[in-house]
């Protein structure tokens, strides 16, 4: 699926100061853009779920691969990947994204049990010690920081857009996170949300205050349906685990996840 | 308004004040009892002390109340709101003149301020408050003169001063610094002046006292303050009888002086620090208002300063140009905002800018309105600006203009 095809959610996310700008120079770049790349997502109905484990919102050079053991290397890895993808001064932002992957590796340890039946059931003896219930972190939704979410009906290439804290795509429903503090609103980014609010039905916003006690209900729906874990430097084929994997799958289309 | 040059601005209303139009350093709003809103403005100089107009409807203004000073030689210039409690500056001409200090009044009833104390500054080196911030109802921060205070240089004479209001009616000291070397009898030498100008006038630039001391409720234990020519500072005041430095920064020299305004930008890390031009025909150009990295409150690092329209345009049509006031995002009901700042740059009007890149602040709005007729200058003068949280933008001329309201589009 190209960037501007069909898509109902064009969004631009990260360090970006003109999203309509940077969105045209993706197209520019590479019209057959895919749908998830290091600063950009383009929805369809039906695309699978972001997760941290779904390939293009992160380079992963082998050497790098190379150089990280074990899963909480890897996390380790994704959260500074995650953090890299925000201004250093957006410092809500940083500590939202600390808190969440905080959460889910929680919440990971809240459910091991359950987390290391799903293995079992997949026939992978626990003993083996790969993968562990710990990998299921990377099942966990990606949140798409500082994002750029272009307004429905627009198709001029983006010259609208709603910015939002975070967002979450899980297969169904953009969560668009708003972080209150000490910024209101102008007037025009208030009309801008409103309007993402009236006419874009499959996307709810969440309003967080500190403390950011919504975010645990996000990680508990991340692993709800999350069969097995995919780190996202594994290279496995889908027919691997077939019928097991469907909404962990990754989202590269190519029947392969691959860094 | 003919003449006005605006971008994405609106005039809704000018109103001169029963033609009493010159506005100092103080503008507060207050929500009355009856959900009127009331803009609390102090005025430059005498004969008036402070206004009071219900901005409730912003398109048409209205004076309530209109204030004397008791006598010429002085100024209030600086007032602030907090709840039904209003503080206000009293700055007098020579050191030793009196009233000096702080009167608090009640304005429950906005029509009929009723002081119910004053707060004395005055002495014989004093010349009392030039400025004072108020939002917490417990606590004044106030840059002022003392009895006790002899400064080594004339017009080092306003330090910072807290002072303790909880209980309105017996306001106290309970804390004050000042820049090392200031006062007679410092161990720290004299500070270097950084362009050391005739005594003749107490009021003008080659100071190291106090201008603004900026207090929130996120951040209680800190003080950001500006010292004129001694720059920025951050103070630790988690105790507030032994304020402590955590940092400065000062661009002075090179740069001609006068730190006003420093506001931090708490969830952001950053610090805007204003300049204020203080002299007419660009004599004191360049001043800029600077975006400072302050993550690390230890160290703190500049890294832009804010656009400026072009000097050769400006620099010369009469008056001050270069920056001043910021809306402060002060509590209460005002607009608060990390992103966006909107500051007053004297003849060059009020310009609003998004800082969402702090390394590259942009200008999105002004507006400039012409010359007020009875200014002493051909130019406005915007000295002031408060930002409600409607998003309404107020701001003040310095000699005549009085009451501006506008709003932007943005």
């Amino acid at each position: 699926m190209s960037a501007g095809s069909g898509a109902v959610l064009h969004v631009v996310y990260g360090i970006v100061e003109d999203p309509g700008a940077a969105l045209a120079r993706l197209r520019a770049a590479d019209p057959g853009t895919s749908p998830l790349t290091p600063m950009s997502f383009s929805m369809i109905h039906g695309s699978p779920a972001l997760r941290l484990n779904s390939h293009g919102w992160m380079n992963l050079p082998a050497d790098v691969v190379s150089g990280l053991s074990g899963t909480e290397a890897l996390l380790h890895y994704c959260r500074e990947r995650l953090h890299n993808r925000v201004s250093v001064f957006s410092l809500a932002i940083r500590a939202f994204l600390s808190h969440y992957l905080d959460v889910v590796e929680a919440e990971i340890e809240h459910l091991r049990g359950e987390l290391e039946s799903r293995i079992s059931k997949a026939g992978l003896p626990i003993s083996l010690g790969f993968p562990t219930h710990r990998d299921f972190a990377f099942s966990a939704l990606l949140p798409l920081p500082n994002a750029y979410i272009g307004l429905s009906g627009d198709r001029s290439g983006g010259a609208e857009f709603v910015r939002v804290d975070a967002l979450f795509w899980d297969g169904k429903t953009a969560t668009a996170v708003l972080l209150e503090g000490n910024s209101a609103p102008t007037r025009s980014d208030a009309q801008r949300l409103k309007r993402l609010e009236d006419e874009s039905p499959h996307v709810s916003i969440l309003r967080l205050k500190k403390p950011m006690s919504g975010i645990a209900d996000i990680a508990r729906r991340s692993l709800n349906d999350a069969v097995l874990p995919f780190g996202p430097y594994r290279t496995l084929h889908r027919d691997a685990f077939a019928g097991r994997e469907t909404e962990n799958a990754p989202s590269s289309g190519s029947g392969a996840e691959k860094a | 308004m003919q003449g006005a040059v605006s971008n994405r601005m609106t005039l809704l209303s000018q109103d001169t004040l029963r033609g009493f139009g010159a506005i100092g350093e103080g503008m507060s709003m207050q929500i009355a009892g009856d959900s009127r809103r009331i803009l609390w403005i102090a005025h430059e100089g005498p004969p008036k002390n402070f206004s009071a107009v219900d901005v409730s409807d912003p398109r048409t203004p209205k004076v309530i109340c209109q204030t004397e000073l008791p006598h010429n030689n002085m100024r209030s210039n600086s007032l602030e709101v907090c709840g039904n409690l209003m503080a206000v500056a009293y700055q007098v001409s020579v050191p030793g003149q009196q009233p000096a200090g702080i009167e608090i009044f009640d304005i429950s009833t906005p029509e009929t301020p009723r002081s119910i104390s004053f707060y004395d500054t005055s002495g014989p080196h004093s010349r009392g408050v030039h400025c004072l911030w108020f939002v917490d109802g417990e606590y004044i921060h106030a840059s002022s003169g003392s009895a006790d205070f002899m400064p080594r240089h004339p017009r080092d004479d306003q330090f910072y001063q807290i002072i303790d209001v909880r209980d309105p009616t017996r306001p106290h000291e309970v804390g004050r610094w000042w820049y090392p070397g200031t006062r007679k009898g410092d161990v720290a030498p004299p500070p270097a002046r950084v362009r050391p100008q005739p005594m003749e006038n107490l009021r003008g630039p080659d100071a190291f006292r106090l201008h603004n001391a900026n207090v929130y409720p996120e951040r209680p234990d800190r003080a950001y303050i500006g010292y004129i020519d001694g720059g920025a500072f951050v103070l630790d005041i988690s105790d507030k009888s032994d304020p402590r430095v955590v940092s400065s920064w000062n661009p002075h020299p090179p740069y001609p002086g006068f730190t006003h305004t420093v506001m931090p930008l708490l969830e952001r890390g950053l610090l805007v620090v204003t300049d204020e031009c203080v002299q007419d025909d660009a004599e004191d150009w360049p001043k800029l208002t600077w975006m400072i990295d302050a993550r690390v409150e230890t160290n703190l690092v500049p890294i832009a300063t804010f656009p400026m329209p072009p000097v050769e345009e400006f620099g010369h049509k009469g008056g001050r140009f270069g920056s001043h006031n910021i809306h402060e995002n002060r509590p209460g009901p005002s607009f608060r905002s990390e992103e966006i700042i909107f500051g007053c740059f004297f003849n060059a009007g009020i310009r609003i800018f998004d800082i969402k890149n702090p390394y590259r602040p942009e200008e999105i709005a002004c507006f400039i309105p012409p010359g007020p007729a009875g200014s002493r200058v051909p130019t406005a003068q915007m000295n002031e600006i408060y930002v409600d949280d409607r998003g309404v933008i107020y701001s003040g001329d310095r000699w005549a203009g009085g009451l501006y309201t506008l709003e932007a589009d943005i």
